[in-house]
């Protein structure tokens, strides 16, 4: 009789990209590593129930966490005081801009353009991959994709304050003390 | 310049995406791969194996170096192998199974201490670690504000009987595990702790002795006069557990 492959013969790797995938929803720490554990949990007592005909192991551990993500959560971990600050020394403020920019932008998307990013970018999948997750064609993630990237940029260039622009024969002296 | 405008091509937003991607700690990955393969080590068809395996290699092992004269020592090993064959029919309940994710890995001072290397026989026994409170009476225990208002200490006493790794959490009325700061925290002959804000504290104690943790929880994780308890749960290195607790109540005027 032939034996079915065990999705969790690897897990490293996967415990990787389901938190990535986590980790992009909800963000980074203890969050997303409870819900990483509670997707294997559920892995590990489903396992049975993977079937390979119907996609990869990662996009199964994937359709886990999405659900997983879809059900009530207890109360956000609060911002805390406590929490140690660490300097990032790329962390200037044109990088800081852009990524502030960036947040705004993603949180506007709808859900589902969310997601479509967060399988590709933060999961790491291919487009037949987030396919497998989300039971879509291929071609019809890959539009999604470039529609949700679209949106995404058209958001961010429309947060961006506009560029004050000199010629070059105007120079801008400060003020001179009164 | 700022980046992103109307023009801006799809890569670098691309870009920008790929590094907003995080990664899970190591000791995060390791601690889920580890339950992982208990779990799988209990399911049935994984336990033919492995438990085949073991005695082949007890097999093959005891013959290859009774035929050059090492059957002492090859005596040894096959008790070892027998030891694992055992746990492979009877593997040990996940204890852990709640508590096993967010767990960090401490280096410390025992990890350092020369002769004391973890699964030292001199150092081990049967059963469960031996945890205990020390002496006939244990005060309660009393969490302090810090000067600034911003975390409790706490600071609990235990004796530990033989090598185990500790996984300590503060827990509320309903069970749920609190955010911990590391940094600050400390264990004696450890020294102090570093690293993220964690639910659960692991430290491997390497010298069984009695042992002072001291932990900082953030004032926002505490409600006053909220019931909470210091849990301590030593795992030994068969996998059997004790647990200990130190209950406690945040003091309204604090």
């Amino acid at each position: 009789m032939l034996r079915r492959p065990d999705p969790l013969a690897n897990p490293a790797p996967l415990i990787r990209r389901v938190y990535s995938y986590v980790a992009y929803h909800i963000g980074d720490g203890a969050d997303a590593e409870d819900i990483t554990s509670e997707v294997f949990e559920r892995a590990l007592r489903y396992r049975d129930s993977f079937d390979p005909s119907k996609g990869t192991p990662v996009s199964w551990l994937l359709g886990i966490a999405r659900r997983r993500l879809t059900e009530p959560r207890q109360a956000p971990t609060p911002v805390d005081a406590e929490q140690f600050e660490v300097e990032d020394p790329t962390d200037l403020e044109e990088t800081s801009v852009r990524r502030l920019s960036l947040e705004r932008a993603l949180a506007t998307l709808s859900g589902r353009d969310r997601d479509l990013l967060a399988l590709r970018y933060g999961a790491d999948l291919t487009a037949r991959q987030i396919a497998e997750v989300l039971e879509m064609r291929t071609n019809a993630v890959e539009v999604a994709l470039h529609r949700a990237l679209a949106t995404l940029r058209d958001l961010m260039a429309r947060d961006e304050p506009a560029e004050i622009s000199f010629p070059p024969s105007v120079r801008v002296e400060p003020s001179p003390p009164v | 310049m700022l980046s992103f405008r109307r023009d801006t091509d799809v890569k670098e937003l691309e870009r920008a995406l790929r590094a907003r991607r995080s990664e899970p700690r190591d000791e995060f990955v390791a601690a889920v791969v580890g339950r992982s393969g208990r779990h799988l080590s209990q399911g049935r068809r994984f336990r033919a194996f492995p438990v085949a395996l073991a005695a082949a290699l007890t097999v093959a092992l005891l013959a290859a170096v009774a035929a050059v004269g090492g059957i002492d020592y090859a005596g040894h090993a096959a008790k070892r192998v027998a030891a694992s064959l055992k746990h492979a029919v009877n593997p040990k309940p996940d204890a852990f199974k709640k508590n096993a994710g967010p767990v960090r890995f401490d280096a410390g001072g025992d990890e350092y201490k020369p002769g004391f290397g973890w699964g030292d026989p001199n150092h081990t026994h049967t059963g469960p670690p031996g945890l205990s409170k020390p002496g006939s009476f244990t005060p309660p225990l009393v969490p302090k504000k810090t000067t600034n208002g911003k975390a409790y200490i706490l600071s609990a006493t235990f004796t530990i009987d033989e090598q185990a790794d500790l996984f300590m959490s503060v827990e509320g009325p309903d069970g749920t595990a609190r955010l911990l700061t590391q940094n600050g925290s400390s264990i004696s002959g450890g020294g102090t702790i570093s690293g993220r804000q964690t639910k659960h504290l692991r430290y491997r104690v390497l010298v069984p002795r009695t042992i002072t943790v001291t932990i900082r929880v953030p004032a926002s994780q505490l409600a006053k006069n909220g019931g909470y308890t210091l849990v301590v749960r030593a795992r030994g290195q068969n996998g059997e557990v004790s647990i200990l607790t130190f209950p406690f109540t945040v003091s309204g005027s604090g």
